[in-house]
């Protein structure tokens, strides 16, 4: 067993739903460090949950039907989630907000999890990224009506990305930003690289990780269907919706984890890579994009030059 | 005289100012001129079906086997065709890392990923 090494320059705390730590390579620098990583991600907490009555997105979803000019930070948010679905080819769709919420995942998920004993009506297929009207270069926007946006992993992402960036910046020094097991590193690395523990959990891999990797820049992502369960009727279902049918994964591999130059491309590839099941190898070797899959029977595959070797314990 | 012809032009859809180009190869360019005069014409719903890179099922939005087999539907039905796959050369790749992971023995993380 091992645990998360002490270090002066490492502060966890709760955001987002899920669990932040920092962690910079100079330890004066922490403190600044923390200040713009809080700051960053109240921000696009502010912006992006789609469970606040008060967020952007919620004000945006109000005025569907009607052109909108829309914050910085939420025209950035609703290109990065364009991309991924372009890039993706519709396997990671903002549009899929009417199915995670029919499927129940419509509050807090910490309000979710007890489970819905009603059964969850037919799955909604995403109505598709395209129909978002986005204006190039501009904050205006165009949201249809009867479309729910969930910029869920994206945001989540592109707010590692930014508070690493901002904290970099801030601290002067290297940092590791982790979101619920999302990670972006700026700045310069320590000596070796940033250490980051893989596992199906991000909490349970403090203690028991499958693997250690060292990361040296960009991001590193994990998705599973592991976690964020919730009992629907007779069935579990997960967070990881297929836009094509609007229902849960069918999980081919539980874990998918991911690294690319930003946490948002991890991200967008470990999120596919769970919706693409079997052809999720090929898919990411054609990329380049090294990953680590963990099948339903807890067999490893790894491709495009993501380390082969399992633990050293 | 044969050869390209690029029409750029702006629309107005859904009040949203969108440039589009088209490029038209013809036997003569006049005649190019008057098919890409003639596409910018033709709006946005009318747009060829997609014929998107094949990655392992049916694409999102493209009446996927569904038990309802109904989907999410907006009411604004402007633009509804799906984007033809070329159109995603904007940014055409997920970026890798620019070194691989690195393996290293378990202990001494700084951080994990994991599921969330």
């Amino acid at each position: 067993m091992t645990t998360l090494a002490p270090a002066p320059g490492r502060l966890r705390f709760d955001a987002l739903g899920t669990t932040a730590v920092l962690v910079v390579a100079d330890p004066s620098g922490l403190a600044p460090a923390e200040r713009a990583v809080r700051r960053i991600l109240s921000e696009i907490d502010r912006t992006c949950s789609r469970f606040r009555a008060d967020s952007e997105i919620s004000r945006l979803h109000r005025r569907a039907g009607r052109p909108a000019a829309v914050s910085p930070l939420l025209a950035q948010a609703l290109d990065v989630a364009i991309r991924a679905a372009e890039l993706t080819d519709g396997l990671v769709d903002p549009t899929v907000g009417a199915a995670v919420r029919a499927l129940g995942y419509d509050r807090d998920f910490a309000l979710v999890r007890d489970g819905d004993p009603r059964p969850a009506g037919p799955g909604l297929p995403a109505p598709g990224w395209w129909r978002l009207r986005r204006e190039p270069g501009s904050r205006r926007v165009l949201l249809p009506r009867g479309i729910l946006l969930d910029l869920g992993s994206t945001a989540k992402a592109l707010a590692a990305d930014l508070a690493a960036a901002a904290a970099a910046r801030d601290a002067g020094c290297g940092v590791l930003v982790s979101l619920g097991g999302d990670l972006a590193a700026a700045g310069h690395a320590p000596l070796g690289g940033w250490r980051v523990a893989i596992g199906d959990d991000h909490l349970a891999a403090e203690r028991d990780p499958a693997v250690t990797v060292a990361i040296l820049a960009g991001g590193l992502a994990t998705s599973s269907t592991t976690r964020r369960r919730w009992r629907r009727a007779d069935r579990i279902v997960h967070h990881l919706v297929d836009p094509r049918t609007g229902d849960a994964v069918v999980p081919v591999w539980r874990t998918a984890s991911v690294a690319a130059a930003s946490c948002v491309d991890a991200n967008t590839a470990s999120t596919a890579a769970i919706v693409l099941g079997a052809a999720a190898p090929a898919w990411l070797a054609e990329r380049a994009m090294p990953a680590r899959l963990v099948a339903v029977d807890g067999r490893v595959l790894t491709v495009a030059g993501w380390p082969d070797q399992e633990p050293v314990r | 005289m044969s050869g390209a012809h690029t029409s750029r032009f702006a629309v107005r859809d859904r009040g949203l100012r969108r440039v589009r180009a088209v490029t038209v190869w013809s036997a003569a360019g006049s005649a190019g001129l008057a098919v890409a005069t003639a596409i910018a014409l033709v709006p946005p719903a009318a747009a060829p079906a997609s014929d998107r890179a094949a990655t392992g099922g049916a694409p999102a939005g493209t009446a996927p086997p569904s038990p309802s087999g109904g989907r999410a539907a907006p009411d604004d039905e402007a633009g509804t065709a799906r984007p033809h796959a070329r159109r995603t050369t904007r940014t055409p790749r997920l970026r890798p890392p620019t070194t691989p992971p690195v393996p290293v023995g378990n202990g001494g993380q700084q951080a994990t990923s994991g599921g969330s």
